[in-house]
């Protein structure tokens, strides 16, 4: 019997599977299924290089984003403007999360892991209330709503930078020729899709939080609300996982077309397992950074 | 080691990796200049790659290469580049959302080769000037005789070398020409294995070997020192 293909069919493996290699198989697959209907390839719009232009891509067109990338001559304009647009989006967290817990009155207190290991599991972060007569504005005063920004910023680059050698072999076991540089820069695009999908995020955990203090709920409610709050940018990341799935399907691989889509679901796992290594170093250095500064 | 002594070797790291970038970004404007330093003192492992990466950076110089006027001229020669060169531009066209990331990843290469052409042609240019030259253009051919043995025998030791670089000249000519005609006959190959609906590897491999077409022209070196 043979393989019949319709749009459908494109539309929802281009979801599926965003990769390039992928993509083209799936179009050419489908083109060859249906003589009267032409797939067109995609056109990507060449890159802006500012910062407006990337954060744009990143909304609106990623797939520039990544052209750029494989491009030559682009990184040394990229790597520093895609770090400035992540860490941004991470200060705007932080400030956004400084608010939320001066509102409330509440400020968390973080122990050394540490020590935290060795007396009680649960003391790592605790929901404090801020002492009797300090204003709303004390965080801010005394550094604490800085410490908050500073840790998640520099914890989430910084976690990203130790991650990168593993990320790079991980590339090069699913077969993608790729650089040291090439691996920065999509790390770096995650990052930045990261920091925007927070962005994008936050009114939303805004409203919830602010629903919280309003309504004069539970400390239980309100420290889960918080913890929830702080855990948003490792929700966020799941764009950023998928842009940087994304990212690397568009690197040229060092195999046969054949091979390429059994290899791209290798590829697919091992940028999961990446992403999940991530998410394990960041918060540990998050809280430790934090915990040292307080 | 505590964090303190973790936090100095890193920023120290983090110094050093600063003042190269900032050494490599001192044309660039005031942001970039002191900008990129101070992100590359706290986040030093995303700089490194950048600093590690300068080769990719002389295609700006190579895009000026191709404009001197060392290198543009309007002879057969010439003629026959820009003919393959638009050809090549066609077909690579017609590579797009087919086979583009590899194509992406050799444009530095085409470049280099578009150049290496010019270069070549510059060359046989030069020894085609130096050859129609009178001093060169005409053999002297003495009489032999046993008086002046030594006289004879150096003029036609000169007059084989005159050959010899007619030969150097026919060669570099030879070279380029099957260059250019063995790109040409890979830029129809392009075009045949698209529309028959060959697979994406296919044009990838096609593309590989015009971008390894410089090394066919060996004038790596030269097409360096022409651009520097």
């Amino acid at each position: 019997m043979p393989i019949t293909a319709d749009e459908d069919f494109v539309d929802d493996l281009e979801v599926i599977e965003p990769s390039r290699p992928a993509s083209e198989f799936v179009r050419k697959f489908a083109a060859d299924r249906l003589p009267s209907k032409q797939v067109q390839p995609t056109v990507v719009e060449p890159l802006d290089p500012t910062l407006v232009g990337i954060t744009d891509a990143i909304l609106k067109s990623p797939a520039s984003l990544d052209k750029a990338i494989t491009e030559t001559g682009h990184s040394g304009q990229l790597v520093p403007r895609l770090l400035v647009v992540s860490l941004v989006g991470f200060l705007m967290f932080g400030i956004a999360m400084s608010l939320v817990f001066s509102s409330a009155d509440m400020w968390p207190k973080l122990l050394p892991m540490k020590k935290a290991l060795t007396t009680n599991l649960s003391d790592v972060m605790a929901f404090e209330h801020t002492p009797v007569g300090a204003s709303r504005m004390t965080p801010w005063l005394n550094g604490q709503a800085f410490k908050l920004m500073t840790a998640y910023a520099i914890g989430l680059i910084g976690a990203t930078c130790i991650c990168l050698p593993s990320l790079y072999f991980y590339g090069l076991l699913a077969g993608v020729r790729m650089t040291m540089l090439d691996v920065v820069q999509n790390a770096l695009k995650a990052k930045a899709t990261t920091a925007i999908a927070l962005v994008g995020i936050l009114p939303v955990y805004a409203a919830l939080a602010l629903g919280v203090i309003l309504f004069e709920t539970s400390d239980f409610t309100r420290t889960a609300v918080f913890h929830f709050g702080l855990a948003l940018p490792f929700i966020a990341g799941i764009a950023g996982c998928r842009s940087l799935y994304r990212g690397f399907g568009e690197l040229p691989f060092e195999m046969p077309a054949a091979r390429r889509v059994e290899r791209t679901c290798f590829l697919r796992r091992l940028v999961l397992s990446w992403s999940v290594i991530f998410t394990a170093v960041s918060p540990v250095m998050i809280h430790e950074l934090w915990a040292l500064m307080n | 080691m505590d964090l303190t002594i973790t936090s100095i070797f890193y920023l120290a790291l983090g110094l050093g990796v600063g003042v190269a970038i900032g050494l490599k970004e001192r044309s660039s404007s005031p942001l970039n200049y002191l900008g990129k330093p101070l992100a590359a003192v706290l986040f030093w492992p995303l700089f490194v790659p950048l600093l590690m990466e300068s080769d990719r950076q002389p295609l700006d110089a190579f895009e000026r290469g191709m404009k001197s006027p060392l290198l543009v001229s309007d002879d057969a020669l010439s003629q026959a580049i820009q003919q393959v060169e638009g050809e090549l531009d066609a077909a690579l066209d017609s590579l797009q959302g087919w086979a583009d990331s590899n194509l992406v990843r050799e444009q530095d290469r085409f470049l280099k080769l578009r150049v290496a052409w010019r270069v070549q042609a510059h060359r046989v240019r030069e020894l085609d000037q130096l050859l129609s030259a009178p001093s060169f253009s005409a053999k002297n051919v003495s009489e032999p005789s046993n008086d002046d043995d030594k006289r004879s025998q150096l003029e036609r030791s000169r007059n084989e070398n005159i050959d010899r670089l007619k030969q150097v000249r026919d060669q570099q000519r030879h070279d380029l020409l099957t260059t250019i005609a063995w790109v040409r006959e890979l830029v129809t190959m392009i075009h045949l294995a698209k529309y028959p609906g060959a697979p994406a590897s296919r044009a990838e491999e096609l593309v590989r070997q015009i971008a390894t077409a410089i090394e066919g022209v060996g004038t790596t070196t030269l097409v360096q020192e022409a651009v520097s």
